[in-house]
């Protein structure tokens, strides 16, 4: 027993090495500050340690901590504390170079974010996208089409249309 | 280049080498700080709420049973011998059956070999009414 146990964290310790600077950009998409997305990865990786679900492979665990991620995330920011207070948000403005791009991805709405995180930064298909978030493939093909058009609103056409 | 643009962007945000091991270390210790969040603070409180509750309800009937356990008490008990009827050392005698309490005021309930007695004051004062198995009784001293 203990013996498995020592197996699981070495295991766990791979796979969060592996992983975390994933969950960390989907949850700080969703939060815009950082002490609020160390929240939520740790308790992203900890539902993993504690529930330590079967995966088919290594896509199925992906996507698992993807979808877990996008809706703690969800479900954090509903919170009607959270909803109240804003302290901190951007803190990326004040504490590191300012960084336009980034902002205006923060700003998306955030129904688009995990749909454009997807695709653009993890790869994934349309179908794949569909497949892991439980939506239909055209409701995925949607969001793309509208937050594309959100960022080049907000970008201005300079550095999307390059 | 739209692709390039989101990767060169999101690259930028990722935790320093410390925050990871420092999370890393939270999740091994389980110690995150949701288990002190409002949200866990607030379940806690509503279930402590509920055992408060179901104390109250368990204790607030075991208090009802007390009141009219006929060990618990000695004045409260009574005693019936043919036709008479004990109640607080004063001994009665049956003199009819009546169909109602006859809006007799309600003095007590006993128990007489472990049969609920009701006990209603009689129309003249030395006169009691004593429902029996849905019968009512009327006694004099």
């Amino acid at each position: 027993m203990h013996a498995s146990l020592v197996q699981r964290e070495e295991e766990f310790i791979l796979i969060y090495q592996k992983y975390v600077d994933m969950v960390y950009r989907i949850c700080f998409l969703y939060f815009k500050n950082h002490s609020d997305t160390e929240d939520v990865v740790q308790n992203v990786f900890l539902k993993l340690f504690t529930t330590w679900p079967l995966f088919k492979d290594e896509n199925h665990r992906k996507a698992w901590l993807i979808v877990t991620a996008s809706n703690m995330c969800k479900n954090n920011v509903k919170q009607w504390w959270k909803q109240k207070v804003t302290v901190g948000e951007f803190d990326i403005a004040t504490h590191e170079k300012k960084d336009e791009t980034l902002e205006t991805l923060l700003s998306l709405p955030k129904k688009y974010k995990t749909v454009l995180y997807c695709y653009y930064y993890e790869g994934y298909h349309t179908s794949e996208i569909a497949n892991i978030l439980h939506m239909k493939e055209a409701t995925v093909r949607s969001y793309l089409h509208r937050g594309r058009s959100y960022l080049r609103e907000l970008l201005e056409g300079e550095k999307y249309e390059e | 280049m739209k692709n390039k643009m989101f990767i060169q962007t999101l690259n930028k945000v990722e935790p320093s080498k410390n925050k990871k091991d420092k999370m890393l270390e939270n999740i091994l210790s389980k110690k995150t700080k949701t288990k002190y969040s409002i949200n866990y603070v607030w379940k806690l409180g509503m279930v402590s709420l509920c055992f408060v509750f179901c104390f109250l309800i368990v204790n607030g009937f075991e208090k009802k049973d007390v009141g009219i356990n006929p060990t618990s008490i000695g004045p409260r008990t009574a005693m019936e011998e043919s036709n008479e009827f004990c109640y607080q050392d004063i001994c009665y005698k049956e003199i009819g059956v009546l169909k109602n309490k006859a809006g007799g005021k309600y003095l007590d309930t006993v128990y007489d070999n472990n049969k609920k007695v009701i006990i209603y004051q009689g129309e003249e004062k030395d006169t009691i009414i004593v429902k029996k198995e849905n019968s009512y009784f009327l006694y004099q001293k």
